[in-house]
């Protein structure tokens, strides 16, 4: 099988390199679209073309944000499989082209969600399912990190489409989706650019939802780590009250820490990015997409989108999907 | 100053103020119209009861309001008449009109009212605003504040009428917190959901300054321990306590332990004999508690508009709160 990295604009890139060096019997290449972090073992084409003369049988889109749609179309034209990375688009009208193209080709689009396979999430939404917590009266999500600072587009809102809204609701917005398998009805955001300032975007971000069944979410989804602060394990949190049981999932909590001389945080959590790549290869071997699948991607777009609808607006404002 | 305080109410959080003032010396009479006082004083090893009201305000130099909330306001009312300087249990009252209207006599007749917002005198919240007000995390940019416990087991509490759920038990703190810390609040935007017994309430705050808060107040018929949390994120800076981490004491077994509707707090630094403590220094010297009367009437503004907006689905704007 032959799967490809396209454009290493995105960290990301690296991590679903060697994950995918790491599943071995996999032919590897890469477009890195300028950007370095090619790792050994993966062939390197000098022109997006190449790549594609290559005939991947996958590809992994770890372009800028707004370049999503035009890899994805790309990809579903050449009829290959595609994992984009998260946001799937920046915009629903961008998500909305990118999901006909692949089902009109008949390829597979995933959408990069590597934390719906952590296992603190699946023992989350099996306790729900079992009904382990009764009813289920709110839940408040928090996905807060630092300004990316790696890459210079996350933060130049013509390459990444927003700051923290656009980069850290989707990874809840997702687990929410699917763990109360609906999609809120309305939506209110108020955001600011105080934490870590000086960025054209927004660094802080809440978001508030509201379900069908009257089930309230909250989402903090702040850029709001000061750079250098060590890894204290609560990249990603969830605490869903019920009305027989409460849990709380911090699926990155599990992190060495020390001291010598400063600070030590090494996190040992499980490989998600290893899980997410398998089962996008499983996807690719039979042409049967895998979760989480491109509605996945879609709906939390929307999400977003309606979050910047209310910022604008600086009032609730429905779903659109 | 040594004095007689006259201690309105015998239930929970009167189980908190009693062994407080006795701890600092001073003498306490108490009333309460339910059966419940002489409990109350047997338990702490001091405070006379007394038969009536009048008997309380004739001995006391001071009173204490520890009654159900929507008693406050006729309460404090009447401790007003006699002239005497008042600290009340929050919430202040449980209207805004009422607090409104509390707070304009209580200030008219320059009688000193205190609102017991006794959060700002546990120790991670005091050192939270110490930490804040010294730069340590530059501008103030996102707070986080929650607050969950198990819903109260019946009586007033769960009379919506009469307590104001959730809102005005758990998160008026939050309220109080959020503004110590984040400045005036402009905007409010909430959502409340209540499943049986149990109800959870939201709020997004807009401050003046240009930061934000997100405060979570619940309250679960499921047996979890009472837990409060606070991350506030500034410009340069990131501060976090969280009272299900570094517990002083932890027991595992079989024993159960007593109930007991107080959070933990050190002895040390007990919160309820801070805020006492600070109520009566500011009575006798005239100087302005860490919490005053417009505080407390600031947050029942708030918490009304969390109400509104709750009920309305709108997000409501409030306008600057004139200096009394």
């Amino acid at each position: 099988m032959k799967i490809a990295l396209l454009s290493f604009a995105h960290l990301h890139a690296a991590e679903y390199a060697a994950a995918l060096l790491r599943c071995g019997d996999v032919e590897i290449g890469a477009y890195a679209d300028g950007y370095d972090g090619v790792p050994d073992g993966v062939t390197a084409f000098e022109t997006e073309d190449d790549l594609w003369a290559w005939r991947p049988d996958g590809v992994v889109i770890c372009a800028e944000n707004t370049r999503h749609r035009e890899f994805a179309l790309r990809a579903a034209a050449e009829g290959v499989h595609v994992l984009c990375e998260k946001p799937l688009a920046t915009s629903l009208a961008d998500a909305t082209a990118m999901l006909e193209a692949a089902r009109a080709a008949g390829t597979v689009l995933m959408t990069a969600f590597p934390v719906r396979f952590a296992p603190a999430y699946a023992d989350l939404r099996a306790a729900v399912r079992r009904g382990d917590l009764g009813r289920i009266v709110s839940i408040a999500a928090t996905n807060c990190g630092g300004v990316p600072t790696t890459r210079d587009w996350f933060t130049d809102p013509a390459s990444s489409g927003g700051g923290a809204l656009t980069d850290h609701v989707v990874h809840v917005a997702d687990l929410l989706a699917d763990l109360l398998d609906d999609d809120p009805i309305e939506v209110y955001a108020i955001a600011n650019s105080i934490p870590n300032p000086g960025k054209a975007v927004e660094t802080a971000g809440l978001v508030s939802l509201r379900y069908r069944d009257g089930v309230i979410a909250s989402i903090d989804c702040s850029w709001s780590r000061p750079p250098g602060r060590p890894n204290t394990g609560d990249l990603v949190t969830l605490t869903v009250i019920g009305t027989e049981g409460v849990v709380d999932i911090a699926p990155f909590s599990g992190v060495l820490t020390g001291w010598n001389g400063g600070p030590l945080a090494h996190g040992y959590g499980a490989p998600l990015d290893d899980l997410l790549i398998r089962a996008f290869l499983d996807a690719v071997r039979d042409g049967e997409a895998r979760q989480p699948d491109a509605r996945a991607g879609h709906r939390t777009v929307a999400l977003v989108e309606a979050a910047y609808r209310s910022l604008l607006a600086a009032a609730p404002v429905p779903l659109e999907i | 100053m040594h004095a007689t305080v006259g201690l309105i109410g015998a239930g929970g959080i009167a189980n908190a103020h009693l062994p407080a003032w006795l701890d600092l010396g001073h003498d306490v009479v108490v009333h309460s119209i339910a059966d419940d006082a002489e409990a109350l004083t047997r338990r702490h090893g001091g405070g006379r009861v007394v038969p009536s009201l009048d008997a309380l305000f004739e001995a006391a130099d001071v009173v204490d309001i520890c009654t159900p909330t929507h008693t406050h306001y006729e309460l404090a009312l009447a401790a007003l008449g006699h002239g005497l300087p008042t600290i009340c249990e929050k919430p202040l009252t449980r209207t805004l009109a009422e607090a409104e209207d509390l707070v304009a006599r209580f200030a008219d007749a320059r009688v000193p009212l205190f609102p017991a917002h006794v959060v700002r005198y546990f120790a991670e919240y005091a050192e939270l605003h110490r930490a804040v007000t010294r730069g340590d995390i530059g501008s103030v940019a996102v707070q986080r504040h929650t607050r969950q416990g198990r819903s109260p087991a019946g009586g007033w509490f769960l009379d919506e009428a009469l307590s104001g759920g959730v809102l005005l038990d758990l998160m008026i703190h939050d309220i109080d917190m959020a503004r110590w810390i984040g400045g005036e609040v402009e905007r409010v935007f909430a959502r409340t959901h209540a499943v049986g017994g149990s109800q959870s309430t939201q709020a997004f705050l807009t401050h003046a300054n240009g930061s934000i808060s997100v405060l979570t107040a619940t309250w679960t018929t499921a047996p979890i321990a009472f837990r409060t949390l606070f991350e506030v994120a500034g410009s340069r800076g990131l501060l976090h306590a969280d009272s299900d981490e570094r517990r002083p004491y932890r027991y595992q077994g079989d024993a159960v332990p007593a109930p007991d509707i107080l959070p933990d707090f050190s002895p040390l630094t007990s919160p309820y004999r801070a805020e006492i403590e600070d109520f009566v220094r500011s009575v006798a010297t005239g100087a302005p508690p860490r919490v005053t009367a417009l505080d407390g009437l600031a947050a029942m503004r708030i918490a009304d508009a969390v109400a509104r907006s709750a009920a309305e689905g709108r997000p409501v704007d409030l306008k600057p709160l004139e200096a009394a």
